[in-house]
């Protein structure tokens, strides 16, 4: 009895789901609001991409210096410690967690170290930090402000990333 | 265009298709905004958002009917009404005993028409309205429902019963 109530209240306020309708203009406001918040889904995507490129082009000219200042150093790669890099973290830019994360699980001495773990601590924050604030611009969009936090957080990652990897490799 | 081409043009995030894709769905949204939220600013808002929601993570999505597409929508859309609500007031949910003692009639529905049905919905304390569009009209589970509104599975339950028996009353005055 309940069911039947249910199902003759559904099918009779479906069929009053069109009686309020857009006017032309309204409609196109009302897109012009959607379309731009889509946008900035993809803004979100380049500050990622731009993010990584900092991290990846940060390793490099430290690599680059290390050479060139003529210091010992023997990085040896095997099958055996490759990393299996994901097309996603790729994309998101990841992918630098996802190094130190493989690395420490072959219980480095380093990633053990105090100094280590504060990193890794002010790491998992800030990562946190950068969600929180992905949830903010889903559900207000972009302003200057979040986008500036959104710039800063990334930047903050990218550094303590940065750290922690010149520790694993040193 | 059918839904099916449409989504597939979303998925793509092909601009044109999701325009045209909220030129279909967005009056049916804008009802759907109003059941829940009942002031057109607020319903305009859930429906920008619902759309950015859906254009979001429709990737993720591979097999839609256009049916199953429809009720998938038009639940983000009540969602993100919910969550208007709830980001400005408190929900009160009201129980009272005047509905008890009603059994329930699913032809007080059937006879009634389509204005008097709205009518009588937008009488309903807010708490019966919200568990009773989202339970009978959009098919929430009461676990979503009580997720959704942050309340316990149990008092979903018991509004779900109270708006049944209030509406019928209202529907037979």
């Amino acid at each position: 009895m309940e069911k039947n109530f249910d199902n003759h209240l559904k099918e009779k306020i479906h069929t009053s789901d069109c009686s309020k309708i857009y006017t032309k203009k309204l409609k196109d406001e009302i897109w012009e609001s959607v379309d731009g918040k889509n946008t900035n889904y993809n803004t979100n995507f380049f500050i990622r991409i731009a993010a990584s490129i900092l991290l990846i082009g940060g390793i490099s000219i430290f690599l680059f210096r290390f050479y060139s200042e003529g210091e010992a150093i023997q990085i040896t790669y095997s099958t055996e410690i490759g990393i299996d890099f994901q097309k996603e973290d790729l994309i998101t830019g990841d992918e630098g967690t996802t190094f130190i994360k493989s690395r420490c699980k072959q219980e480095l001495s380093i990633c053990k170290t105090p100094e280590f773990r504060s990193l890794l601590h002010e790491l998992e924050v800030t990562e946190q930090e950068i969600e929180e604030l992905d949830t903010m611009i889903n559900n207000y969009g972009y302003g200057p402000e979040l986008v500036k936090s959104k710039i800063d957080l990334e930047n903050f990652k990218s550094e303590i990333t940065q750290k922690m990897i010149l520790m694993i490799l040193s | 265009m059918t839904t099916s081409d449409l989504i597939q043009l979303c998925q793509k995030g092909d601009s044109r298709g999701q325009r045209k894709m909220f030129d279909r769905f967005a009056d049916q949204s804008l009802n759907v905004a109003m059941r829940y939220i009942r002031d057109i600013d607020l319903a305009n808002e859930a429906v920008i958002r619902g759309f950015t929601k859906a254009f979001k993570s429709i990737k993720k999505y591979t097999h839609f009917s256009d049916n199953g597409f429809k009720s998938w929508l038009m639940k983000i859309i009540a969602n993100e009404s919910l969550m208007l609500i709830r980001e400005r007031k408190t929900i009160i949910y009201h129980e009272s005993n005047e509905e008890l003692d009603a059994s329930i009639d699913s032809e007080v529905v059937d006879r009634a028409s389509v204005d008097h049905i709205n009518q009588a919905m937008g009488l309903l304390p807010e708490g019966y309205r919200l568990v009773l569009s989202m339970y009978a009209v959009e098919g929430f589970s009461h676990k979503e429902i009580a997720d959704l509104l942050g309340i316990a599975e149990s008092t979903s339950r018991s509004q779900l019963t109270y708006a049944r028996k209030k509406l019928q009353i209202l529907l037979s005055k």
